[in-house]
């Protein structure tokens, strides 16, 4: 049990340091570490390999003390990277505390960085149960400009050398969030498949998926991953949302999407799926499952008001 | 592996059959039709069911050839319903089993291949003291088909079991197709361990729970289901079978999963479910 079970003063911080040349990163970043170490707590660098020899050197005799994991590794999606942030610091020990810097890996594209700046402003509330410290440092040498600026809208806090301000710019989870919508892209064309999906009839959907899939030349365990998380998905939509569920599949491009409306209210969360359901509610997992295992996924209104989900995976 | 899943034609030998049937010729032609294939093999039949010596039985259980000789040989064991499964306190299941055990034994020793049953099994459900006790007696007698040469057709009446068809036909490797009889699952014994066959979601994964639950019910020790043969499991399946396991813990007994596939086991992982899975040998990896 962590200190997510203690409720209570619970603290997540969430700090940016912006910096511009190997000696700032350094003599930014390991007085925190010694600071972090000397309070107690479980310090990891989830930072690029390179920067982690910066550290390695200039940390001396506190090296052994801290877990490094090379970023490149860890920053390969952003629900998987807030799931494995979940679940690291769920297995800190009860009332213990997390330092962490992490250097996200924005990727190459526009729609990479888009992706990762909406992961920066929600971590501000899929981490908030724990009590951990994240510093997330942004490069000026290497990423856009248009990143570095996003970093002062989802960060709360920056940190200028050792100095921590707050963030003017800061707007918050549901605000960037509604800002930039994610808006995975629904082909014009005809569906391959479109069902309405009315009893707990689940295996008709499972096998329409699961046919789709394979067609369009996903392997046998990527395709049994997916099914789980879009039948998830249609079984919030039958116990949640009204009963009744419009499910339409397409393959296009070496990309499958799936489409889910149903029947009932509907949301205007943006941060649905963002966070793993508390210990003691049952089910709740559908949508914090389903944002894992696709590669893009969106939850929004549908034209008929109730929740529309919007799950799409390349090869 | 065992065959699993619905069945139509009983002539090709099966193993442990669920057969519901709606009227007493049903239970007739299918009674002949299973036994018949233990004709072939050399084995000793034997048919629990009552009327036996009517006409239209004896007409119906023919193909099987002289029943008077068969009888006579030992070949034919014949049984009225009461007789194995005695109202009021009388059936043991534990006893029973044991005699099944002990008969399919004196089988081989009297130079047979093995014993075949077919017996019509209502009165397990209609009985109030018995009923409790069927989903467990079944998956007894199901260890000892997957065990020893013994193979057993368990016929119910459609008509009397009413919500249980789905529970019954569900604690069989294969079944008679019938509407709305098919749970989806299938639980049974093979390769020395219970497996779970099937695909398991909303519209089912309490009653899996309920069945295994009863099922495994005082048998007093550890369950381990290897799940490497489920086609599907949702996340709702998995936290059911972790209420269950819950449940044993207060006994004293572990409820672990074996085999389970990749998905499983990442499904396990994102439900801080891992605990459940047993520590594998490396089978059922898919």
């Amino acid at each position: 049990m962590t200190a997510i079970d203690a409720r209570g003063t619970c603290s997540f911080e969430h700090e940016a340091l912006i910096y511009g040349s190997d000696d700032e990163y350094v003599d930014a970043l390991v007085p925190q570490v010694v600071e972090a170490l000397d309070a107690g707590a479980a310090v990891f660098a989830i930072v690029p390999r390179r920067n982690a020899d910066l550290l390695r050197s200039a940390l001396g005799p506190h090296v052994d003390r801290v877990r490094f994991v090379a970023a490149e590794d860890w920053y390969l999606h952003p629900h998987a990277t807030i799931a494995a942030y979940d679940a690291v610091l769920r297995e800190l020990p009860p009332a213990a505390s997390a330092f962490v810097i992490g250097e996200v890996q924005f990727g190459a594209t526009e729609t990479d960085w888009a992706a990762w700046a909406r992961y920066e402003a929600a971590l501000n509330w899929a981490l908030e149960p724990h009590a951990a410290r994240v510093v997330c440092p942004y490069d000026t040498r290497t990423l856009a400009a248009c990143v570095v600026d996003d970093a002062r809208r989802t960060h709360p806090y920056l940190l200028d050398g050792r100095i921590r301000q707050a963030s003017d710019a800061y707007a918050g989870p549901d605000a960037f969030l509604r800002e930039r919508p994610n808006e995975v892209p629904i082909p014009m064309a005809p569906p391959d498949v479109e069902l309405q999906v009315v009893d707990d009839d689940l295996r008709e959907v499972r096998a329409a998926f699961r046919g789709v899939a394979a067609g369009a030349g996903l392997g046998p365990s990527r395709v049994a991953e997916l099914t789980l998380a879009l039948n998830e998905v249609v079984t919030n939509a039958l116990v949640h949302g009204g009963g009744a569920a419009r499910l339409r599949i397409w393959t296009t491009d070496g990309t499958v999407t799936c489409v889910v409306d149903d029947a009932g209210d509907g949301s205007d969360d943006p941060l649905l799926g963002y966070r793993p359901p508390a210990p003691e509610a049952e089910g709740g997992y559908g949508l914090w499952l389903a944002r894992q295992l696709f590669h893009r996924s969106d939850v929004a209104r549908s034209v008929d008001g109730g929740l529309r989900v919007v799950l799409a995976t390349d090869r | 592996m065992r065959a699993s899943g619905t069945i139509d034609d009983l002539s090709a030998g099966a193993g442990h059959v669920c057969w519901l049937f709606e009227h007493e010729q049903a239970l007739a032609d299918a009674a002949c039709a299973f036994l018949r294939a233990g004709v072939v093999r050399g084995e000793r039949l034997a048919l629990v069911a009552d009327g036996t010596t009517t006409e239209a039985w004896r007409h119906a259980l023919s193909p099987l050839g002289d029943l008077d000789a068969l009888a006579a040989d030992g070949a034919l064991l014949l049984a009225g319903v009461g007789d194995v499964y005695g109202a009021g306190g009388r059936f043991d299941p534990v006893e029973q089993v044991g005699r099944y055990r002990a008969m399919t034994a004196q089988a081989l020793d009297d130079g047979f291949a093995g014993l075949r049953v077919a017996a019509d099994a209502t009165a397990m459900v209609v009985d109030d003291a018995l009923r409790s006790q069927v989903l467990r007696y079944e998956l007894e007698v199901d260890e000892v088909t997957a065990e020893l040469p013994m193979a057993a057709l368990c016929a119910y009446d459609l008509r009397s079991v009413g919500e249980a068809a789905r529970s019954l036909c569900a604690v069989h490797p294969q079944h008679r197709r019938v509407r709305g009889a098919d749970a989806g699952f299938r639980l049974y014994h093979d390769g020395g361990r219970l497996c779970l066959a099937g695909e398991i979601d909303f519209a089912n994964r309490r009653l899996l729970a309920s069945v295994l639950e009863a099922a495994v019910a005082g048998a007093g020790r550890d369950v381990v289901v290897d799940v490497g043969r489920l086609d599907f499991i949702d996340a709702g399946g998995l936290q059911e079978l972790q209420q269950l396991a819950v449940s044993l813990e207060r006994d004293g007994r572990m409820l672990r999963l074996a085999g389970a596939a990749d998905v499983v086991r990442r499904c396990c992982d994102v439900l801080g479910l891992a605990h459940l899975l047993a520590p594998d040998t490396g089978s059922g990896a898919r």
